[in-house]
């Protein structure tokens, strides 16, 4: 599940961060050499957190992926080096991108849950769409969770990260960040039970 | 995990990790069961751990944005360190040795984007907005059509106040708002995805006149050939083209491909044979190649014959 290059099994994931960490600070120095490789860099990264909350084929995916790269930028010269520099990175885009799909929202209340449809990862198998249809669905409901809720739903359910990676990125104590799984997966289940959508897909998981 | 709001979120993480007791999964099957959350996590996680490498289009874009972003923070990074270029490109290539070696882990999945570090650096240019024309919009004035057709550059398009200040004052403010090449760059690509083409087209133009050395200016020579080609001026684009030609460049297969629909244009068919002959064997996996062989194969070119 680790995915950030910093998890217990990943013997380089330290000099990477360095490296990264030293590319950082090179370019909150000024270096626009180094801060076109950092965000090259981090781009990729960046893109997949904005596509996990926005959904791939969202209009507005671009716009949250350069407006979470100046956020980074401009985030530089704060950046203590303390921490993973990744999870910092996650951090900004995460706040950034849930930000862009709450504006979307507000602009359009028509979401369509086909953007959790991903080039490349297009269902070939009626359990591979349920699988989209199931996490188009999460996505909507996530929406309508609280701020603090959103974000640790966002790593952990659509992001797939640990419980550990969760609270670092979110900068909160683990207790603090399971409470806020645990009361956002149940919002979840509530609103699952209450569409009639969700229970039809559900249902044809053999509940 | 006897209640539903019971999220066995350790479980979950042993789970994908491959850490779980039979037993345990089992009990964790049946909270799947009920739990479209959770089950969703697993899957989410069970994606991550199998991260796809992504596409050719996403990685044009990223350069997008890349470039966009760095325009976009351009005044507010202090004058840059004389921190050579070789420094960078060693620390980029230890990163890039580093994710290598951990190629059996997630990091793999960002190798190839760590790979770009030691290339130099990349055009802020979107290939989507090159292939995909701007929309021109149905009632655009284009006062200065007139003037493009001309050989000499259109007037800056940032009006003056009126009424005429002193020229020493122009002079001074003139000097205090130069925009910089990256944000005229930016400028121009604003004016023309909203349609206004002869504006961008100004813009370009200023950013090439002010800036000649810079590498937006010799970005600015493809992408204003490549409008001017929209907008028909096909001698001019002709121009930008072979100005971008001159020298080596990453758009040099978008630039080809400009000219050779240029010379399309103007039936100037021995050059245009000769410039899709020439991105064909440059560059036999462009995605150019298909329209280059299928023009030289009306131009009874033997190029199109002898290429798969």
């Amino acid at each position: 599940m680790a995915q950030m290059p910093d998890g217990p099994n990943e013997p380089s994931a330290r000099p990477v961060q360095e490296a990264l960490a030293r590319m950082a600070k090179d370019a909150s120095a000024g270096d626009t050499e180094a801060a076109r490789m950092l965000l090259h860099t981090l781009a990729p990264i960046v893109r997949r957190t904005c596509r996990g909350v926005l959904g791939s084929n969202h209009p507005d995916i671009e716009d949250a992926l350069q407006d979470s790269l100046v956020e980074i930028m401009d985030a530089l010269p704060n950046y203590r080096f303390e921490g993973k520099f990744l999870h910092y990175v996650t951090k900004i885009s995460l706040r950034v991108a849930i930000a862009a799909k709450r504006r979307s929202a507000a602009r359009s209340r028509n979401l369509d849950p086909l953007d959790a449809v991903q080039p490349g990862h297009v269902a070939h198998s009626p359990a591979g769409a349920v699988e989209l249809e199931r996490a188009a669905l999460i996505r909507q409901f996530v929406d309508e969770l609280p701020r603090a809720q959103a974000e640790a739903i966002t790593l952990r359910v659509v992001l797939g990260f640990t419980l550990e990676e969760t609270a670092a990125i979110a900068g909160v104590p683990m207790n603090t960040v399971k409470t806020r799984i645990r009361l956002g997966k149940s919002a979840l289940r509530r609103r699952f039970q209450q569409n009639s959508r969700a229970r039809a897909i559900f249902g044809r998981f053999g509940q | 995990m006897t209640r539903p709001d019971e999220h066995p979120e350790e479980w979950l993480d042993s789970a994908v990790a491959g850490e779980l007791s039979p037993a345990r999964r089992r009990e964790l099957d049946l909270h799947l069961a009920g739990c479209p959350a959770c089950s969703a996590q697993l899957a989410a996680a069970s994606r991550t751990a199998r991260p796809s490498r992504p596409s050719d289009s996403e990685r044009r874009r990223d350069r997008v944005a890349v470039e966009r972003a760095l325009a976009r923070t351009a005044h507010r990074r202090v004058r840059p360190s004389r921190r050579s270029r070789a420094l960078l490109v060693r620390l980029a290539a230890s990163v890039v040795v580093l994710a290598s070696a951990a190629s059996a882990s997630v990091w793999a999945a960002h190798k190839w984007d760590l790979h770009w570090l030691g290339r130099d650096p990349l055009p802020p240019v979107s290939i989507g907005e090159w292939v995909a024309p701007a929309p021109v919009p149905a009632a655009e004035p284009r006062p200065s059509d007139d003037a493009e057709k001309s050989t000499v550059p259109p007037a800056e398009p940032m009006a003056e106040p009126s009424p005429a200040p002193k020229p020493a004052a122009v002079a001074r403010r003139r000097v205090a708002e130069k925009p910089s090449a990256a944000e005229l760059l930016q400028q121009a690509r604003d004016l023309r995805r909203g349609g206004n083409l002869a504006g961008a087209t100004g813009v370009y133009r200023n950013l090439e006149r002010l800036y000649p050395q810079s590498q937006e200016a010799r970005v600015s020579y493809a992408l204003l050939g490549r409008l001017l080609l929209e907008r028909g001026i096909l001698e001019q684009a002709l121009a930008q083209f072979d100005q971008y030609l001159s020298a080596q460049g990453p758009l040099a297969e978008d630039a080809l491909a400009g000219r050779a629909s240029a010379l399309e244009r103007l039936s100037r068919s021995t050059d245009e044979i000769s410039a899709w002959k020439t991105l064909v064997s440059r560059y036999p996996q462009s995605v150019y190649a298909g329209r280059a062989r299928s023009r030289l194969r009306e131009l009874g070119s033997d190029a199109a014959r002898s290429t798969p």
